[in-house]
């Protein structure tokens, strides 16, 4: 026994078959425990992801090594042991045996055979790929830290410790910031800069990136949170973490210096001045005495001209009457307190960060003598306006969308949430592309660490270019194998505003019309922003055609060939004479004819979209003709086949979520095959089998079909809708930090309720009574707290 | 790890009302009227009942040790060797009622739906999905168990209510068919089939409110037992005793004469759904409990490794019965009657003995502290 026991438990050890997926991930857990919660904001828990330069670098890397820095360097040293601890662990656990310091993490580099085996666990899907996110220790869960190994890199990388900068160039509020105190101690330490994430870029950012941006990840704290600056230090810091991509130059922290020729030269190199002809760089006089030289860069095209003449050029070239003998810095100080009268001036003292400014839209004024410059907001560029929606249309409610501007899209949600708790922090996505995308929540109201595995996983995203949130969620999704989507996309900005107000977590993309909104439910997928709108039985009942409309869309074609292939003694004799006498021309079986039907279909769907839109009603009559008239008149479907695949069409159309739609599309033709061959047991099975790879499912730590199973107390807005007085509390799976949505009596003005209620023999007084007439106006008059 | 995810309380009940309940849909009814008569629906009420009984002492292990897990106890209470040995009698009985039920399952589907398609490639279709619901876990197959609720209570409610057509209550009589005495016998004889409830034991340091264990089995048990009794009474209203004993598959018997006018008729198929979700549940919760006992035993850190030869030596095991009656009579006569030694009767004795050892280590104390 004892044998068989140790051969097994090799065999297990070997083939690890512990689901490294499910160790991997984040789950949320679902119980509602929430006193603990508000207790469990991540600043306070978890470590905090290192900000400065020389933690988590490997021994021996870090040339310079400022006395501050040495017990942040033992903090990382010993982290990185913890996780070499781990590792060996785990490698004993797989019967390796390593020594001391090939194992440590922190004591030698791995080899590439074990960095390779770390790096691809096999997956419950049975073959390996790259590992993509770590654990990190969520909840009360059952999640354990797995150690991400540093990655190997074949050339030593100098460390040049940069000198300090100013803070007075991030725009962060004071909560966001540490004590600038606290990085000055650190001598020579550098704070975070603005795109100075977990890596520097090619200069100095090997070595940081291995510690600190793997650090970050590790713990499960966003990069930049908590320690540095705030927002803008976790900006471009992951899209510039793997340097590459043509924003190495800019990631360079180079001081500016204070001959401005220098810095014009700088900057003309790095943006290949000359080559780009929509870099303007404009070299003018201040009219001091004696005149004072200085430019102006800008991107053609980005940046609003006429606000340029109007408020740079114009008051320095022309209105500017400085005092004499004044010093260098001071004419930047007069220039930035009087001169300029745009709304948004930032100082800027390095290269990197001007040229970020100028890429985005912003105009960047040196001059002479000074090593900082002036960055003036002018971003103006030509962008679609706001539209209606064209996936999401209702008929009672909003009728604006999101454009491709994410200024825009943001206003257009904090116009419906006009609370100074909604935040939107940008985070640049892309080492080529670097677009902002901005993370919106209600701080105080979203689980705090719900918010922060959102922002670790777009800090985590190694991409040269995302163009769109439908790239975007690819990258940030659980399940990637999983034909349901896992986040919602919504171009509506009053449904990504109500998500919000239940503890959801949106995201917005520059250039990107449509939002995300996380996690996502199954439920949630079937839902309509009109649902709310329209009282409560109409919301209810279209929830219900809905959910009909799915199972149409997936089932009726593989129902149709269980009954005529399998189980024809269902039908109905005349009905089965029926069909039997339709189907007799027609030479094929019905699998084919259905086969043939739906992919006609798909090809005349997929030729709508692909089309122009000149010829778009030739395509409909083609179509009609095929799938219609002439398919049953040359007999190769049956007339009521047609009418299947129409009912069909409609269900898929019904689905009100266009990547679910899709998910539907395909699961159909694993219905049809499955139906062809065990006829409705092979129809059962598999749907007990989607049950189960959905009920495994989870979105961003949430149980897919969570609040149905697992199950948990929600405010009845799932298949059915409840009246919007009684909806009172806050998804119980997203534990926000407020769970009342609403007071228990909600219609607070009834007379019942109301403890200044007008006399009833006032008008007022018996039109409320009328009014409410004995109903009820909360769960409380039903008798009960109901299903809250 | 071995015990991954978290089990809710109504996930809990869900798995094991279906866990209990699915023999109601192969011959199960058919070997209660044999041994019950007239009186057929109430030796599931006695034999729940008397299952019930022993889920208490099971229950009452469980709460002395707790976050651990009925092999895991008979280890700490028995020592290895007994403890072992208390564990291959949990195993066995549910690995064979795993196997018969597969057996049965696939002939009522290979029966009633696909006379044409061949035993073997029904069975394994089962076996497939049984594989992938026991790798996804126990999270996953409670919550699909949970998901599909409505759906066990929806159909028998309809399936009896649309029977009631064809029931002549006179078939009832007499009241207690073979005599009370005999009812009380067979009911108390064959216990175990209510010994799924042990499924409890085994999730039970996955739960999330472990305390709450008893009340999960026993509304579990009470569920189930008001299911089949209703079933069973349906059953021998509307084939009345000597035709009843006939019948392989009275469930699906009874489907096929629901006829509410000319369109509505013929239903059977549509019960086709809740027959395969609730023979796949019980598949995967009966595979799933079968390989953690086995993983547990063996000390194994994880269960997903034994999971293919448990399938393939199951699979095979499947084709041993030369036929259905076979397997029907393993099932009840064998498995059924001393598979109550195995799930109930040694965890009395387990519970006896860490009584008796508690006791005599409060004594070595008393006598210490004399």
């Amino acid at each position: 026994m004892s044998l068989l026991r140790d051969v097994l438990n090799e065999i297990a050890a070997l083939l690890s078959f512990e689901s490294p997926a499910r160790e991997e991930e984040f789950v949320l857990d679902t119980q509602p425990r929430l006193p603990g919660l508000t207790s469990d904001v991540p600043q306070s828990e978890a470590p905090s992801p290192p900000a400065l330069e020389g933690q988590g670098q490997t021994p021996g890397r870090a040339q310079v090594q400022a006395p501050g820095q040495e017990q942040e360097h033992r903090q990382g040293q010993s982290q990185a042991q913890a996780q070499g601890q781990h590792g060996r662990d785990r490698r004993q656990h797989r019967g390796w045996s390593l020594s001391g310091d090939q194992a440590g993490g922190s004591a030698g580099e791995p080899s590439a055979v074990e960095w390779l085996s770390e790096a691809l666990p096999r997956t419950p899907y049975g073959f390996l790929r790259p590992r993509k996110m770590s654990t990190i220790k969520i909840g009360f869960g059952r999640e354990t830290a797995r150690p991400v190994r540093p990655l190997p890199i074949a050339h030593e990388t100098s460390t040049e410790i940069s000198p300090p900068t100013h803070g007075n160039e991030r725009r962060t509020t004071a909560q966001e910031s540490p004590p600038q105190g606290d990085n000055q101690q650190q001598g020579q330490l550098r704070p975070r800069e603005p795109g100075d994430g977990p890596g520097q870029g090619l200069g100095q950012g090997q070595g940081q990136e291995r510690g600190a941006g793997h650090e970050a990840e590790t713990s499960g704290v966003p990069c930049g949170e908590g320690t540095g600056p705030g927002a803008a230090g976790q900006q471009a810091g992951p899209a510039s973490g793997r340097g590459g991509g043509s924003g190495n130059k800019g990631d360079e922290v180079k001081p500016l210096a204070e001959n401005l020729q220098a810095n014009l030269d700088a900057l003309k190199q790095v943006l290949h001045y000359g080559l780009n002809s929509d870099v303007i760089v404009r070299e003018f006089d201040v009219p001091t005495t004696p005149s004072t030289r200085a430019a102006i860069v800008f991107m053609e095209g980005l940046a609003s001209k006429d606000l340029i003449d109007l408020a740079v050029l114009q008051p320095l070239m022309l209105i500017a009457n400085l005092d004499r003998g004044l010093r260098a810095a001071d004419v930047l100080e007069t220039i930035e307190r009087r001169l300029l009268p745009g709304n948004q001036v930032t100082r800027k003292d390095n290269l990197r960060g001007i040229i970020e400014g100028v890429i985005a839209g912003t105009t960047c004024l040196l001059v002479e003598g000074c090593g900082t410059a002036l960055e003036v907001e002018t971003k103006s560029w030509e962008h679609r306006g706001i539209s209606q929606p064209t996936a999401e249309t209702v008929v009672h409610g909003p009728q604006e969308a999101f454009n491709e501007t994410l200024k825009n899209n943001v206003a257009l949600v904090r116009r419906r949430m006009r609370t100074p708790d909604l935040v939107s922090e940008v985070i640049k996505v892309g080492t080529l592309s670097r677009v902002d995308c901005a993370v919106l929540y209600v701080e105080g109201l979203a689980n705090p660490k719900l918010v922060a595995e959102v922002k670790r996983r777009i800090n985590g995203i190694r991409a040269d270019q995302i163009q769109d949130t439908g790239s975007l969620e690819q990258f940030i999704e659980d399940r990637p194998f999983m034909l349901a989507p896992q986040t919602l996309s919504t171009e509506r900005p009053d449904r990504m505003a109500a998500f919000l107000s239940e503890g959801h977590v949106g995201i917005l993309l520059d250039g990107s019309p449509f939002g995300l909104v996380a996690p996502a439910t199954f439920w949630a997928l079937l839902q309509s922003a009109e649902d709310h709108y329209l009282r409560w039985p109409f919301g209810t009942f279209l929830r219900l055609v809905r959910l009909a409309a799915l199972a149409v869309a997936v089932l009726l074609p593989a129902v149709y060939i269980a009954l005529t292939n399998f189980h024809p003694e269902m039908l109905p004799t005349d009905l089965l004479l029926a069909i039997a006498a339709t189907r007799e021309r027609v030479p094929f079986p019905t699998v084919v004819e259905v086969l043939v039907m739906e992919v006609s279909f798909e090809l005349i769907r997929e030729a709508g979209i692909r089309v122009p839109g000149v010829i778009g009603p030739t395509l409909g009559i083609v179509g009609a003709l095929i799938l219609g008239q002439a398919a049953v008149a040359a007999s190769i479907v049956s007339p009521i086949l047609v009418i299947i695949v129409a009912v069909t069409a409609l269900g898929s159309f019904a689905v009100p979520n266009f990547n679910m739609a899709f998910a539907a599309r395909l699961t159909r033709f694993v219905y049809i095959f499955v139906a062809a061959a065990f006829g409705f047991y092979g129809i059962a099975v598999g749907v007990f089998l989607q049950m189960l790879l959905y009920v495994n499912a989870r979105s961003f730590g949430v149980p897919f079909m969570s609040p149905v199973a697992p199950f948990a107390q929600s405010s009845g807005d799932l298949i059915l809708r409840y009246p919007s007085w009684s909806m009172e509390l806050r998804p119980a799976f997203l534990q926000t930090r407020r769970r009342e949505r609403q007071p228990e009596v909600a219609r607070k003005w009834t007379p019942s309720w109301t403890t200044d209620a007008p006399s009833p023999d006032s008008g007022t007084g018996q039109m409320a009574e009328e009014s409410s007439g004995g109903r009820p106006t909360s769960r409380r008059d039903k008798g009960g707290r109901g299903r809250a | 790890m071995l015990e991954e995810g978290r089990i809710g309380t109504n996930e809990a009940i869900a798995a094991t009302v279906y866990f209990l309940s699915s023999k109601l849909f192969i011959s199960f009814p058919q070997q209660m009227a044999t041994v019950g008569l007239t009186a057929a629906w109430i030796v599931p009420i006695i034999s729940f009942g008397t299952g019930a009984i022993g889920f208490l002492i099971i229950a009452a292990l469980l709460r002395r040790y707790p976050r651990m897990s009925i092999v895991e106890i008979g280890e700490e209470v028995a020592g290895p060797i007994f403890g072992t040995l208390a564990s291959l009698g949990y195993l066995a009985f549910f690995f064979a009622a795993t196997i018969l039920v597969m057996r049965e399952f696939s002939e009522t589907v290979s029966t009633a739906l696909l006379p044409r398609t061949p035993l073997s490639a029904v069975m394994a279709v089962f076996v497939l999905v049984t594989v992938i619901s026991v790798y996804l876990g126990s999270e996953a197959l409670t919550r699909a168990a949970f998901l599909a609720a409505p759906l066990i209570v929806v159909t028998l409610l309809f399936l009896n209510l649309l029977s009631l057509p064809q029931a002549n209550l006179d078939a009832m009589f007499p009241l207690l068919g073979p005599g009370l005495s005999k009812l009380i016998y067979h009911g108390v004889l064959h216990s175990a089939v209510a010994g799924e409830v042990m499924f409890l034991g085994v999730i039970a340091p996955q739960l999330r409110d472990a305390d709450k264990v008893r009340m999960m089995g026993l509304v579990a048990i009470a569920v189930t037992a008001v299911f089949t009794s209703t079933a069973l009474l349906v059953f021998v209203t509307v084939f009345p005793y000597p035709l009843c004993v006939h019948i392989p598959y009275p469930g699906y018997e009874v489907s096929t004469l629901i006829y509410v006018g000319r369109f509505f008729q013929r239903v059977d198929v549509a019960f086709v759904f809740l027959w395969v979700i609730s023979g796949c549940i019980e598949l995967g919760l009966g595979a799933y409990t079968t390989t953690m006992i086995l993983a547990r035993m063996l000390r194994l850190p994880v269960y997903r490794p034994i999971l293919p030869a448990v399938a393939i030596i199951g699979y095979t095991l499947a084709f041993v019965p030369p036929d259905v009656p076979t397997a029907t009579r393993l099932d009840f006569e064998i498995v059924r009657t001393l598979g109550a030694i195995a799930v109930f009767i040694v965890p009395a004795v387990l519970l006896l003995v860490a009584q008796m050892k508690e006791a005599r280590a409060g004594g070595r104390r008393r006598a210490r502290s004399a």
